[in-house]
């Protein structure tokens, strides 16, 4: 699809503006779950240095795991790029919503185990999601590069655009989100922030032939 | 295929993640912890690393030496590694609001700097084939990840464990001039011996004597609240830095020394009605309103003043203490006033997270638990007040059991104790509840409180006017919840663990 875009597809600026612009928004989504998730998984296992160091390493160890399945299946399945980062934030946000309520269950059923078992259930509540998430950067880098060209200016237009919607979606959390939403309103707030990019995504490139 | 760029995207991730946490905590020091600090910092974080890979991007646009680039910038970012750390701190001990807005521009450029590195790594390490260019792409990406996932492993259990705070940052600023030196040899310009020498630098600093956590202990950084914090705390005698946390002494001659936990007042080394500096009536109080307490818990220790008093109730058989950071038993230790609890064949002393404790002893049961709360506007003190806590602390109460806990002054505290138990009361800023009225109670105080002792000496001499003088306020200062909550000044809310309202809504913002 993405590589047969034809004068009927919206210009290639636009389409580019237009991943950049999801792109932050999932970052933001992103940088929400983790703020929201840690503080669960805090409540959920206790409150302690061990916690939030299982939370935050597993929470990239996950991400690192999607950048590597990512990768892979953009090389296999590079006429499907877009389709298959519509499929991850789909599947992010409706994780984000099963969160609410799978967290709280599992912690309920671990909490009191020793360390590596409590470190072990919180890599795999935050596998998935976290996998989906860092598998999106490497599907997108790979089709911004069939328009660029160039890896580095590729990865860093992108990154920029994640890592700046990620800033906004913690600072905002933090100073905003918290004062007026209970956690579980804030995650299904970034769940709809998941939905919505997928629907711009999906929305903006319906003129592309398939 | 060059390990190179997998280096330099790992060392990047495990550096910058390091670094990330470090800051959470010097800054969270700073401030007393407000529940803001991670969320800020790291949004900060976040910001830097999005404009550094801005202009790392600018640097791959253009053909250039880009592991010379790389070695450059990394030398600089190391150089600000070490700096930053005092710039922020002098500007805080200068003055706070120049402090507050030097903060961004410290913890932005620490991330920064990285950052740039990061798509010059992706430039180095990626193919420039569009089948494979995600596959490439991914490989870099991991080695960043790997890193930072490793990173706060490293930081979180090893590092703060076995250095201080000013110690773990001048290790990263050695291991980010070490990666600069590792680019120059990569490049092929430097000979080796420049890996050696580049670092020695930052890691002369581990012997700068620690001046980061002193030079923030000063308390007339917080108007808003100098009613909780003393006018001249007086000189440091003891900093305890681990995982957990900080914690510090000060002395002001009197003997009651000061604890401060996180740079935020955690009590005083007291457990006598005579010269009663911390407010210790009010746990003296449950030794009258419990006619026989046997088994009691206590959540959060500090010092170990309300411990000691505990110990001395009469008729108790368990005194079960849950404390997560091990710094204070050891600073206990030092306290004659105080440290025959860490002996007390009665008291067994946790090591662990309260809620977490209650979880993997679903079973036992208690007369009284008691709680000397930390402030409620800190990070995760929703997790002690919420009403949620507070229905699983009833099902650890025996029948006629008292649950006590300092609100810190929050009618919304109050209010949640309130939606839990059907009667309540509050004697300064402690709440009491119960299954049942407790203030028939009250004609017990000087029985009751008289009988306490201490290896069998009697631990209140009634005799003296100032424990008389206490008896009195205890009997005039014990109010039940519906003659003092009319007095709050906004409708009370019920505190959940999903609402957060004292940290959040009504919690003090830092900057």
């Amino acid at each position: 699809m993405v590589a047969n875009v034809n004068e009927s597809s919206p210009p290639r600026g636009i389409r580019e503006g237009l991943l950049l612009a999801v792109f932050a928004a999932s970052g933001a989504a992103a940088l929400i779950y983790q703020v929201c998730w840690q503080r669960l998984l805090f409540a959920s296992f206790g409150v302690d240095l061990e916690s939030i160091t299982i939370v935050v390493s597993t929470f990239m160890l996950g991400l690192g795991c999607g950048a590597l399945v990512g990768g892979n299946l953009s090389r296999r399945f590079s006429q499907r790029l877009i389709e298959m980062f519509v499929l991850s934030e789909v599947g992010i946000g409706l994780f984000g919503m099963l969160s609410a309520t799978l967290i709280p269950m599992v912690g309920d059923r671990f909490m009191a185990q020793s360390l590596p078992v409590v470190a072990l259930v919180n890599y795999l509540l935050v596998l998935v999601p976290a996998t989906l998430m860092g598998a999106t950067l490497p599907i997108l880098v790979a089709h911004l590069f069939q328009g660029s060209r160039n890896v580095g200016v590729s990865i860093g237009g992108l990154y920029l655009a994640n890592t700046f919607g990620a800033a906004l979606g913690a600072l905002s959390t933090g100073a905003l989100l918290f004062t007026w939403l209970t956690i579980n309103q804030t995650i299904y707030l970034a769940a709809s922030l998941n939905f919505l990019v997928a629907l711009a995504v999906v929305a903006g490139l319906r003129r592309s032939p398939q | 295929m060059s390990w190179a760029p997998y280096v330099l995207s790992f060392g990047c991730g495990l550096i910058s993640l390091s670094q990330e946490i470090l800051w959470v905590r010097l800054v969270g020091f700073a401030y007393g912890n407000p529940p803001h600090v991670f969320a800020f910092v790291l949004g900060l974080y976040l910001l830097g690393i999005a404009a550094g890979a801005h202009i790392g991007k600018r640097y791959c646009r253009a053909d250039r030496d880009l592991y010379g680039v790389a070695a450059r910038v990394l030398l600089i970012s190391a150089a600000w590694d070490a700096v930053a750390p005092f710039l922020y701190v002098g500007a805080m001990k200068f003055d706070r609001t120049v402090g507050m807005f030097l903060l961004p521009l410290a913890v932005m450029l620490v991330a920064l700097f990285k950052s740039i590195v990061f798509p010059i790594a992706h430039h180095l390490g990626s193919s420039n084939s569009p089948q494979h260019v995600g596959a490439s792409v991914s490989r870099v990406y991991f080695a960043n990840i790997l890193g930072a996932t490793l990173g706060p492993l490293l930081t979180g259990f090893y590092l703060l464990e076995h250095a201080t705070l000013q110690q773990s940052m001048f290790l990263l600023c050695a291991a980010t001039a070490a990666l600069a030196a590792y680019c120059f040899v990569v490049r092929g310009t430097f000979r080796s011996w420049v890996i050696a020498v580049l670092p020695l630098p930052a890691l002369a600093g581990l012997l700068v004597p620690s001046l980061l956590i002193p030079m923030l202990m000063a308390r007339e950084w917080y108007p808003s609240y100098t009613s909780y914090y003393l006018a001249d705390p007086g000189k440091v005698v003891a900093i305890r830095e681990n995982r957990h946390g900080i914690v510090h002494l000060t002395s002001d001659g009197s003997g009651a020394d000061t604890v401060w936990g996180g740079n935020v007042y955690d009590g005083r080394v007291n457990a006598s009605l005579v010269g009663n500096v911390n407010g210790i009536e009010r746990v003296y109080i449950l030794a009258a309103l419990h006619p026989e307490p046997k088994r009691i818990l206590e959540i959060g220790v500090s010092i170990g003043s309300w411990t000691k008093v505990l110990s001395g109730f009469p008729g108790l058989e368990r005194l079960d203490t849950v404390e997560l950071n091990p710094a204070y038993p050891e600073l206990t230790a030092r306290y004659p006033q105080v440290n025959s609890v860490l002996a007390d064949p009665k008291v067994t002393h946790h090591i662990d997270d309260g809620r977490r404790w209650l979880k993997r002893h679903p079973d036992e049961k208690y007369d009284l638990i008691v709680m000397n709360t930390t402030f409620n506007w800190r990070a995760y003190a929703t997790l002690l007040l919420s009403r949620d806590f507070m229905l699983k602390l009833k099902t650890h109460l025996n029948q006629g059991g008292i649950l006590a806990f300092n609100t810190t002054g929050s009618f919304d505290a109050h209010a949640t104790v309130a939606s839990v138990f059907p009667h309540s009361y509050r004697l300064g800023s402690f709440s009491y509840a119960s299954d049942h009225d407790l203030t028939p109670e009250l004609a017990h105080i000087e029985e009751r409180i008289g009988r306490m002792a201490w290896n069998g000496s009697p631990a209140v001499d009634l005799a003296n006017s100032e424990v008389q003088e206490t008896f009195a306020s205890m009997r005039t200062g014990f109010e039940r919840y519906d003659q003092f909550i009319g007095s709050a000044e906004r409708k009370p809310e019920i505190i959940t663990d999903q609402n957060m309202i004292t940290e959040y809504r009504y919690g003090t913002l830092f900057w």
